[in-house]
């Protein structure tokens, strides 16, 4: 039998006997789930239960079995034993041995009145029970209520973080029966607060955007602490800050605050004020308050996070999208030009740059090389490279003269671009019949001609990158000699550094191509690029490059 | 923010002494320094390059930004103390013969003055 209806029983028994009505009062009792009987009884003024020692088995019928209540009433010397009253799963006999010389009668009638008495109490204690179950149910349908929000969250977390954040607040406000709610979020940049939801009288008054310093007045402790605040009575504790009350005119009774924390970093705060009951908010409400500000935490923690992937995959399409379009501009078969063994190479990395180069064929006798990088990655850097190359072809095809050709272009990506994007860019013009090479290199990484002497050199004539400021270009007529190498290349190739940080470098690429002038454009392209990868090791590629080797 | 900025006021000169490595990672924030100053209409800046060992094309792309404007402004950009390594750079894209470059940050300054 449950703790508290056995005490509650023994109480009224001790009643009963202090009053002197009963010499004794036995209360004798069994339970649907336990068919022994036991025996509830003052001791020497102390209330004792014992088991009541009986091996007959009791009956269910609500009636003991006519040896029984002569065993009872003999060992316990009674002068009445009721029938059976149940109340629930329990059966009860009250016993009484009288105190006085009561008539019958009127021992017959207290004994009934002691039975009903006896009723009431474990009627109440029934009472009390569902009372206690319920509460314990309710709070296990505020867990549950939690855990049903916690799902729903983790489902509408692609909805705006505002509308979860309001969501929250107005659950806590409601469960919590809030006059008012606000819920602020931490700003880092600025170490502020700021509303960024209000519910309550004061809410409709347009609030405007309201900011407060972390550390400032309750909102900015708690925000500071990590630790809540409960206000039983606001305006006689001097924490309180009632000038937002005579702004609003609103009257801050009880107030709680409490911090919003997920893994032990502070997003905000929640506040709630004044319940509508009228009672002071306590510790079970701080409770509660904190459980909602710790899931308005993780949302915002969610939301962030997926705003990160997203932002990832935005720059991960971006990047596959410049790297489609590069992979466009880059073309699939080089032009073969008569007397000369061309090969040509685009070494990507990870991220995309503007690297590009093409061979053009004018007539038979020219051919244009071009080699070119952009300076700023991405689509932007992509979209750049595309339309320089598609007003190149407009322009070639109407003059060779490279002089003009530059200049035009220079003022067109001028205008085309913002002031620190521009392109290195080098355009030569190789005549075939003359075995001359006409070039204006635009701040680019100067290409390399190596003759049958092993002698370099640098095509570095021209003027300052394209896109940037108007300038006059120079330009170069050199001759090609039989059996000399022309090598172009982004700097991308002599800047891939190792783990050590150390480039490439020119140098050794010169090495490389003396080394092996006379063998096959293919060959040495495949020796470079070889060359570099054992440079880099396990390293990445920081920059991708670009190769064009011509073999005269 | 890996900047030291100094202002000449008495002859309204900022100098910007760039960091080791001038690469995309922080090319950005020259790029909005240089923007700040020119929108307070200083546009007599010096970048000082001694401690720069390493440009990438962010970084040159960063240091040309503000070459029309501050010129068109009766101002300039001059580079102070470049290394071997940067001055190589400046020949290879033919800034040197758009920016001045001068060995110190004190020449710079004298440049100013003339």
């Amino acid at each position: 039998m449950n703790d508290r209806l056995i005490k509650d029983l023994q109480d009224l028994i001790d009643q009963y006997k202090t009053y002197g009505m009963v010499a004794e009062l036995y209360i004798f009792y069994s339970s649907d789930d336990d068919d022994t009987l036991k025996v509830l009884k003052s001791y020497n003024q102390n209330v004792l239960q014992t088991d009541f020692n009986t091996e007959q088995t009791f009956v269910s019928d609500e009636k003991i079995d006519d040896d029984i209540r002569h065993q009872i009433i003999n060992q316990f010397q009674l002068d009445s034993l009721l029938h059976s009253t149940r109340s629930g799963s329990f059966q009860l006999f009250p016993g009484v041995k009288y105190g006085g010389n009561w008539p019958v009668e009127v021992g017959h009638d207290l004994l009934n009145a002691i039975n009903r008495h006896i009723l009431t109490v474990v009627e109440n204690w029934a009472i009390k029970e569902e009372i206690d179950r319920y509460k314990e149910s309710s709070s296990n349908m505020i867990a549950e209520m939690g855990a049903l929000h916690e799902i729903s969250r983790v489902i509408d977390s692609k909805e705006n973080i505002d509308s979860i954040l309001s969501y929250i607040l107005q659950r806590a406000m409601d469960l919590l029966k809030a006059e008012a709610a606000s819920l602020m979020l931490k700003i880092e940049e600025t170490n502020e607060l700021e509303f960024k939801v209000v519910f309550g009288p004061a809410a409709s008054q347009k609030i405007k955007p309201f900011r407060l310093k972390v550390g400032q007045g309750i909102s900015g402790w708690v925000a500071d602490h990590g630790k809540p605040i409960l206000i039983p009575d606001a305006y006689a504790d001097q924490r309180f800050d009632p000038s937002f009350d005579q702004k609003t005119g609103f009257k801050t009774k009880s107030y709680l605050c409490v911090p919003m924390i997920y893994k032990s970093r502070i997003y905000g705060v929640v506040t709630l004020l004044n319940r509508l009951d009228g009672r002071p908010f306590n510790e079970n409400d701080q409770e509660l308050l904190t459980t909602f500000a710790s899931q308005a935490a993780l949302a915002i923690e969610n939301t962030q996070l997926l705003q990160t992937a997203i932002e990832k995959e935005r720059i991960d399409k971006e990047l596959q999208v410049a790297a489609e379009i590069q992979r466009l501009l880059i073309p699939d078969q080089l032009t073969n030009i008569p007397d000369m063994d061309i090969a040509a190479t685009y070494i990507p990395c990870k991220s995309v740059s503007g690297d590009y180069y093409d061979v053009i064929k004018i007539n038979d006798n020219q051919y244009v090389f071009i080699v070119a990088d952009v300076a700023g990655k991405g689509i932007p850097g992509a979209m750049l490279v595309s339309n320089m190359s598609a007003m190149l072809k407009t322009y070639l095809e109407h003059s060779t003269n490279l002089k003009v050709i530059v200049e035009r272009l220079n003022t067109r990506i001028m205008l085309n671009t913002t002031d620190d994007r521009y392109i290195t860019f080098f355009i030569a013009l190789y005549n075939v019949k003359d075995k001359t090479l006409t070039y204006i290199n635009a701040g680019h990484n100067p290409p390399l001609l190596i003759d049958h002497q092993q002698n370099v050199t640098r095509l570095k004539k021209g003027g300052i990158f394209i896109g940037c400021l108007n300038w006059t270009y120079e330009q170069e007529t050199i001759n090609i000699p039989d059996n000399s190498l022309l090598i172009l290349y982004t700097d991308g190739l002599i800047e891939a550094m190792n783990s050590k940080e150390e480039e490439f470098g020119e140098d050794k690429l010169i090495g490389i191509l003396k080394d092996n002038r006379t063998a096959k454009s293919d060959k040495i392209q495949k020796k470079i690029i070889k060359a570099i990868y054992e440079h880099v090791g396990n390293t990445s590629f920081e920059d991708d490059f670009t190769l064009i080797l011509a073999r005269h | 923010m890996q900047f030291n900025i100094h202002t000449i006021t008495d002859k309204d000169i900022i100098v910007i002494d760039a960091p080791k490595r001038l690469t995309s990672d922080i090319s950005d924030d020259l790029k909005s320094i240089m923007k700040e100053y020119v929108d307070r209409e200083k546009y007599n800046i010096i970048i000082n390059l001694e401690e720069t060992e390493f440009i990438d094309s962010s970084g040159l792309g960063a240091i040309v930004s503000k070459i029309s404007i501050t010129r068109s402004n009766n101002g300039d950009i001059k580079l102070a103390a470049p290394q071997r390594y940067v001055v190589d750079l400046l020949e290879v894209t033919h800034l040197n013969k758009v920016i001045e470059i001068l060995d110190s940050v004190e020449e710079a300054i004298e440049g100013f003055e003339k």
